[in-house]
């Protein structure tokens, strides 16, 4: 309870400061995410535990970026830091401008809302809600009025392929299917950038493949920048640079010039679609 | 996020645990109820007081029933003899002059007996101050009250009309009021009926010796049913009961010389102390206390209803206290039952609380969205401990005047539930769900988003 207090009082005090901190620098030359010197350090007991050590990175406006290394090499924690789901130990963040490893709670909250979607491995929906009713979940948290979500939110399960679908729980449907309303979710706000965290670890095959391009797709409709988490090097072969990570350091940058096979065929499919 | 969206998620939650909900809103249905049933017992109880003691009289009259300094003055002797206070006339005019007394009534009482017939009555004649009879608020339920032009006529309180009896007979008796305490009709007209009055109290009995003169009186009108002194008397003028207890006394004094006046000493003390009574009239309840005091100042001792409501106010007080203490510690683990109730809840839903700010939920909108749960539940508990709390309220009241809970001589409500209480009822148990709530929702914002939404 006198924690609570003490938060209080902080909060009322913090509100003062923010205001003026500096937190936002420009975003340079079309860079959307820029990352410096970004530790992240795990302490268990006496034990460090370096996550990530020493990374640089900038990754472009409308790229889609893909984060590749085998288990515990640090993608997860690099991914949750741009996301501002955690704190570096040390080292900058910049997304848009805006320095992520400054920002309160409270600022980060805002900024998810207008910047971020989010796809996750385990599709991480709200069980007591309807594909619809968790598609407009972000719609809700910033204020837009019911029927006007409605809209978007139908508009958006429609796109990717679940019209018929709407008014069914999470429970009532397949992984595949959770992880598209999860992707419609991502994108309803018309986000700058998504994340996900291995997005297709749960899935087969063929649904990895449909839900990647319908990804893919939805990327470049909204003009988006992707950060995609993988160890899967089919994953990869959609990105258009692959950043490849081992024991928290990136080890190898392979930049894509030419437009990958897969993207082409996805591109033309939705061509062929309208 | 919209108010009507916080409002409509927290209804939803609600909601979604049914059995949970039902229990904890259950706890503040029985903590509204203890409290406000046992407050309004303490309102009832209180309420009923007042109208019993304003039944002995009312509320702005104070009894002045002498002199405190009166009996031992006289042997400190000295240069006090010209201050030395009687119940007379000057008094009254010294009485009449403290603030916010609106008049003083003196009164004379002597012992008489009324004879109807066979039947005898026994008791007081009040002398009083006609003019003041209007002041004093005095109703008939018969007939009319004194005026000046009357001759030898007195007003009979209403008691008295049911006091009447034969002492050589098994007189009946009558209960001057029926089972709910209202009045019953008289037993005769005391209006139409002869009647005489003497002085000699033992009239009638065997120990009566020779015959007494009698005077010849006729009732005018019966008081309204009251239980003051008024009530168990007869009103006369003051001196037609002087000029009557003269004539008694010159036949009593040339015939017998065994006769039941006084001794010479104490009828000199009674010289001085015309009056035995004086009932002032104050204007206000409030400052009744205040004149009160100045009288006692004065040197007189006095007594009002008020001394008693004022004493078992403060005795009210106290069974309220415990009352309201009992309703106090069933609404205080109510609102533990809340507090543990978000509690569970956020744990159980920690994934969707995480899921919620990784999608930019605003952590005051977070803290609202579980403010207003716990609200809710408040709110809903309060609302039905209300209504509930009202239906035992009418239950008990009818039990009570039916007689089921046995003869508790309350003539008014057991419970009363007043506005404010029900106010209270509302406000109260809401604002104790929010105020439950705080920690569970801050709780909630504390939460780490990736902790939460980190594989299950
Ligand atoms: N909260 C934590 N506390 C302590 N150590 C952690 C924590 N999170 C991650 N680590 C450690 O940091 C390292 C990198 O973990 P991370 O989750 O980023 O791996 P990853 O590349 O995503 O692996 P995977 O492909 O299995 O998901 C691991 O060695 C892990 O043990
Ligand atoms: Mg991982």
């Amino acid at each position: 309870m006198k924690s609570l207090f003490i938060w209080i009082l902080l909060e009322m005090i913090m509100r003062e400061g923010r205001k003026s901190s500096p937190i936002m620098t420009k975003e340079i030359n079309g860079v959307i995410i820029q990352i410096e010197n970004l530790r992240k350090v795990y302490r268990i007991s006496s034990e460090k535990i370096y996550a990530l050590n020493t990374i640089d990175l900038s990754v472009n406006r409308g790229e889609i970026c893909c984060l590749l290394g085998t288990s515990g090499s640090g993608k997860s924690t690099l991914l949750n830091l741009m996301a501002g789901l955690e704190k570096p130990t040390r080292g900058t963040i910049s997304i848009k401008g805006a320095r992520i490893d400054l920002m309160s709670e409270k600022q980060l909250a805002e900024f998810r809302q207008k910047n971020f979607g989010f796809v996750f491995q385990s599709y991480n929906l709200l069980s007591a809600l309807t594909a619809l009713e968790n598609v407009a979940m972000p719609l809700v948290f910033c204020g837009m009025d019911a029927k006007k979500r409605q809209k978007e939110a139908k508009k958006m399960l429609e796109q990717v392929g679940l019209k018929n679908r709407m008014n069914h729980r999470p429970t009532q449907m397949s992984g595949g299917q959770q992880q598209r309303v999860a992707i419609a979710r991502a994108f309803v706000m018309h986000p700058p950038v998504i994340f996900a965290d291995e997005p297709t670890g749960n899935l087969d095959s063929r649904t990895t493949i449909e839900v990647m391009e319908m990804m893919v797709n939805l990327v470049h409709k909204n003009r988006s920048t992707l950060v995609v988490v993988t160890h899967d090097l089919e994953i990869a072969s959609y990105c258009d640079r692959i950043i490849h990570l081992r024991d928290g350091l990136i080890v190898n940058e392979e930049l894509k010039h030419a437009i990958p096979a897969a993207y082409e065929t996805a591109n033309s499919m939705i061509i062929a679609g309208n | 996020m919209k108010k009507i969206d916080i409002l409509r998620m927290a209804l939803r939650n609600f909601g979604r645990r049914k059995a949970r909900s039902f229990l904890t809103v259950l706890g503040v249905v029985v903590g509204t109820m203890s409290v406000v049933v046992m407050i309004s017992i303490g309102q009832g109880l209180n309420e009923s007081y007042k109208e019993q003691i304003e039944s002995w009289g009312s509320l702005t009259q104070i009894q002045v029933n002498g002199t405190s300094t009166g009996t031992d003055t006289g042997a400190g002797g000295g240069g006090t003899q010209g201050n030395q206070l009687y119940m007379d006339d000057n008094s009254v005019a010294g009485l009449s002059q403290i603030p916010n007394v609106l008049g003083v009534m003196p009164v004379k009482n002597e012992s008489v007996s009324l004879i109807k017939g066979k039947e005898i009555w026994t008791g007081n004649v009040m002398g009083i101050d006609l003019s003041k009879m209007e002041l004093f608020g005095f109703k008939t339920t018969k007939g009319r009250l004194l005026e000046s032009t009357d001759k030898d006529s007195f007003v009979m309180g209403y008691m008295t009309a049911f006091s009447f009896y034969d002492p050589k007979g098994n007189g009946e008796w009558i209960n001057p009021t029926d089972d709910q305490g209202n009045p019953v009709p008289l037993p005769f007209d005391p209006t139409t009926t002869k009647l005489k009055m003497t002085f000699d109290t033992s009239y009638g009995y065997e120990m009566s010796v020779g015959k007494p003169k009698m005077s010849k009186v006729n009732c005018v009108g019966v008081l309204k049913m009251a239980s003051d002194d008024f009530s168990y008397s007869i009103l006369m003028d003051y001196n037609t009961v002087e000029t009557l207890k003269k004539d008694y006394e010159k036949t009593q004094t040339s015939t017998d010389t065994n006769g039941s006046t006084t001794g010479s000493s104490s009828r000199q003390e009674k010289s001085k102390n015309k009056y035995d009574i004086f009932y002032v009239k104050v204007d206000d309840v409030n400052n009744v206390s205040t004149v009160q005091s100045a009288i006692t100042d004065m040197g007189f001792s006095c007594w009002s209803a008020m001394d008693v409501l004022n004493q078992v106010k403060e005795q009210m007080k106290i069974i309220q206290f415990v009352l309201g203490g009992i309703g106090a510690i069933a609404f205080f683990v109510a609102a533990i039952g809340i507090s543990n109730t978000m509690v569970m809840s956020i744990y159980e839903r920690t994934r969707e609380i995480g899921i919620m700010k990784v999608l930019g939920c605003h952590l005051k909108d977070i803290m609202s969205l579980f403010l207003t749960e716990a609200a809710l539940i408040g709110l809903l508990g309060g609302l039905v401990g209300l209504g509930l709390s009202e239906g035992l309220s009418f239950l008990l009241n009818f039990l009570s005047s039916s007689g089921a809970l046995g003869d508790m001589s309350i003539g008014s409500k057991l419970s009363v539930i007043p506005f404010w209480l029900i106010i209270c009822g509302i406000v109260f148990p809401t604002f104790m769900g929010l105020v439950s709530g705080l920690y569970p929702a801050w709780r909630a914002t504390r939460l780490s988003a990736l902790d939460a939404i980190k594989n299950e």
